[in-house]
């Protein structure tokens, strides 16, 4: 095991990924020698070539259509797009081609593609550095979605990703690089070593999409959280008098609707937590997939709590991101009359 | 605004055109600098002189059995559109597009290729697959969506797929097949294969981003890929002068570094000279190529269109490249390899082929009265294996 960081933990799967297929191609902006932005996939070209990890033009559109192309002709391409905010030049290669690709060719033509794309706020981006737009792609029949939360995650979920056959939108909330963060921008920011999730090995492993992680066992209400979201619901639920159990969706496409239901039928109560506005957002689909399954074990609405339906701000960014404050009151608001 | 040349009611005009004699246009060699060649974005490629005699540089030289192979695929395809677009109109198909005065396109650029060749077409191309051998009762099965429709009936008539014919599942919005035939062909340059990409857009989506992104991505990777615009004159209603604002569609590649030209998309023998070309510098490792590929709609866009409704009624007929296959025809005809006879009995064939053909494809159902494939399949294919909410909703339906 080795204590890494999230940009450490996706650049170990890269590595890892690089040298296990040599179908693995890996390319965006900035990504080559310089590394990335983020510096996701610093050193990699370095050690793998030019023609395996390379910069490409400023042409988020451009880099999923030869994504597309590449997964058609027998390669496994990993793209990034520099911010989730600047996927939507990108929006008609993935929903209308790499998401319907295998459906329409009646099977015969697929495209293994991972685009990953630093998400969510909490670091002054604005609403252009900031988005969580998730709910586009899970929305779009053919596309998986993941939201990792953490640097084991990260790592593990990557794997599967990028050696998955179906496309796979992989998120990385750019708050939790260097750290968790639990919604508190006044305390002193925090190190992956400080986190059980920091402790990554170094070797190829998998961590299966479609599986939710239980992060907090409780027996009051369910909190269901994803990326950010998932560190502001532990710390809310450290502060809170009821019992909650915090489940980490990690994927929102495959959905783990068992793990969510058998909670919900336990606690009968229901948070969920996420940074997208709300209208549409992905709590509504929560919130009617629990009514569905579990209506009768329900002693309460299920709550939300999310980010306004604004765009995201600068200056009020901590009015805006859903804080500890807002997910204990939307606890408490369960627990009402019991 | 810009406005065509003529609207319905007025004569045909097309004396804005300006046609160099075949000839004309001088080939660079394959390994040429492509700073060198940009005239050829500004000319016309034609081989085929007005006495049907393959003249100048780029006379590809093709043995007669070649010619005439390409003859037939051309008149297969005019005689296939003419029977599906027929059938259309009965009701046995719920939707058609016809490749009328560009046949020309698929079969002497897709003859140029080969098998090897990774193909992206738009819905105007076809005939690329007669070139790779296609069975006439496989496309029909897809067009009448029946259950031997290797799309499993999930996509509108003309939207054939055909991985063994390498001929990728054709897609309604336009223009993003452009820069995923960039992405397959370095997918070949990666594994050092020789093969080529090639795709097809029209003039109309020439002003689209992936069209751009394209061009731009084929010249920073030097990729193996041909891109063609088909400059068929009009995108649905719209003309190409409402397309581009002026020089040709050629004269965009100059900008991006690419060798660029135009050719009568309308002379067999050029399109094919101009293709090869391009392939064997793909093939060297030269990169990309740009071609205009200059023609004319002689249909309407689909059969959910009226072009009488914005154009002249006759225009096609006035188009001053002719007709592919009768100059094709009448090539052969001048250097003695073909005659009038030869011909009707080669319709005759064809016709009889195509009628047969049909036969067969009702055999495996029809769009009215199916048998279409099983529902369960309406949930297949959305992932590699079936996910959990699916299956739920697979149940839910009872299938």
């Amino acid at each position: 095991m080795a204590q890494m960081n999230i940009v450490q933990a996706v650049n170990s799967a890269l590595d890892t990924m690089l040298e296990r297929d040599e179908n693995v191609v890996i390319f965006g902006e900035d990504v080559g020698y310089f590394g990335g932005v983020f510096r996701c996939t610093n050193g990699l070209q370095a050690k793998y070539g030019l023609h395996r990890v390379f910069d490409t033009p400023l042409s988020e559109g451009g880099i999923a259509s030869i994504a597309i192309g590449m997964g058609i002709n027998g390669l496994r391409p990993v793209a990034e797009m520099q911010f989730a905010d600047y996927i939507f030049p990108a929006f008609d290669q993935i929903t209308s081609e790499l998401a319907k690709l295998r459906y329409r060719s009646g099977g015969e033509y697929w495209a293994p593609v991972t685009i990953r794309a630093p998400c969510g706020g909490g670091i002054r981006g604005g609403h252009y550095h900031s988005q969580s737009p998730e709910v586009y792609f899970t929305h779009t029949p053919g596309l998986k979605v993941v939201v990792v939360s953490n640097p084991y995650d990260a790592k593990g979920l990557l794997t599967t990703a990028v050696e998955d056959d179906d496309p796979v939108i992989f998120f990385e909330p750019k708050r939790l690089y260097n750290g968790p963060f639990d919604g508190d921008h006044t305390a002193a920011a925090r190190k992956w070593d400080t986190h059980p999730g920091g402790e990554v090995p170094e070797d190829y492993y998998r961590i299966p999409l479609g599986e939710a992680n239980v992060v907090t066992e409780g027996s009051d209400v369910t909190l269901l959280a994803w990326g950010t979201m998932v560190h502001v619901a532990q710390a809310a639920t450290a502060r809170s008098k009821a019992s909650c159990e915090v489940i980490d969706l990690r994927s929102l496409l495959p959905l783990d609707l068992e793990a969510i239901v058998s909670s919900v039928e336990k606690t009968g109560r229901c948070v969920v937590v996420h940074e997208a506005p709300r209208t549409s957002g992905y709590g509504g689909e929560l919130a009617a997939q629990i009514m569905e399954e579990c209506f009768w074990h329900l002693e309460a609405p299920v709550e939300r709590v999310t980010g306004w339906d604004t765009p995201f701000p600068h200056t009020l960014e901590w009015e805006y991101f859903p804080s500890q404050e807002r997910v204990m009151e939307a606890i408490a608001r369960t627990m009402v009359d019991n | 605004m810009p406005e065509p040349p003529a609207r319905p009611g007025e004569k045909p005009d097309f004396s804005q055109l300006e046609l160099p004699q075949a000839g004309e246009a001088p080939r660079p060699p394959v390994d040429g600098d492509a700073a060198e060649m940009h005239d050829l974005a500004f000319s016309l490629v034609r081989v085929l002189d007005p006495k049907h005699k393959a003249v100048g540089d780029w006379d590809p030289k093709l043995d007669a059995e070649t010619l005439r192979t390409g003859l037939r695929h051309m008149l297969l395809l005019r005689i296939y559109d003419d029977r599906m677009q027929t059938l259309q109109r009965t009701g046995k198909l719920s939707f058609y597009m016809k490749s009328l005065g560009e046949e020309a396109v698929a079969i002497a650029q897709g003859m140029a290729l080969r098998d090897e060749d990774i193909l992206f077409p738009s819905y105007r191309q076809p005939g690329l697959q007669l070139v790779r051998g296609r069975d006439l009762v496989d496309m029909m099965c897809h067009c009448i969506s029946n259950q031997r429709d290797n799309a499993k009936g999930r996509q509108m008539p003309v939207h054939y797929t055909w991985r063994e014919g390498n001929f990728v599942s054709i897609s309604s919005p336009v223009g993003t097949q452009f820069p995923q035939a960039v992405g397959a062909a370095m997918a070949f340059a990666y594994r050092g294969e020789e093969n080529v990409a090639i795709s097809w857009v029209g003039d109309g989506t020439a002003a689209e981003g992936d069209f751009h992104y394209a061009i731009n991505f084929a010249a920073v990777y030097r990729a193996p890929v041909i891109l063609n615009v088909v400059n068929n004159q009009w995108a649905i209603s719209t003309h190409m002068n409402i397309s581009i604002g002026g020089a040709t569609f050629a004269a965009r590649g100059i900008a991006y570094g690419l060798p660029s030209i135009r050719v009568d998309g309308n002379d067999f023998l050029a399109l094919y000279a101009v293709t090869q070309w391009a392939a064997e510098r793909a093939r060297q490792g030269l990169g990309a190529t740009f071609i205009e590929v200059f023609t004319y709609r002689g249909e309407a866009h689909s059969t959910s269109d009226d072009p009488t409704r914005y154009r002249p009624k006759d225009e096609w007929k006035s188009w001053p490249l002719g007709d592919p296959i009768e100059r094709l025809k009448a090539h052969l005809k001048a250097i003695g390899e073909w005659d009038n006879k030869k011909h009707k009995a080669l319709e005759k064939e064809l016709n009889e082929l195509v009628i047969k053909s049909y036969k067969k494809a009702e055999e495996f159902g029809t769009l009215d009265e199916g048998p279409y494939p099983p529902a369960s399949t309406l949930f297949e294919d959305v992932y590699k294996n079936e996910l959990p909410h699916l299956r739920k909703q697979r149940q839910q339906l009872g299938v």
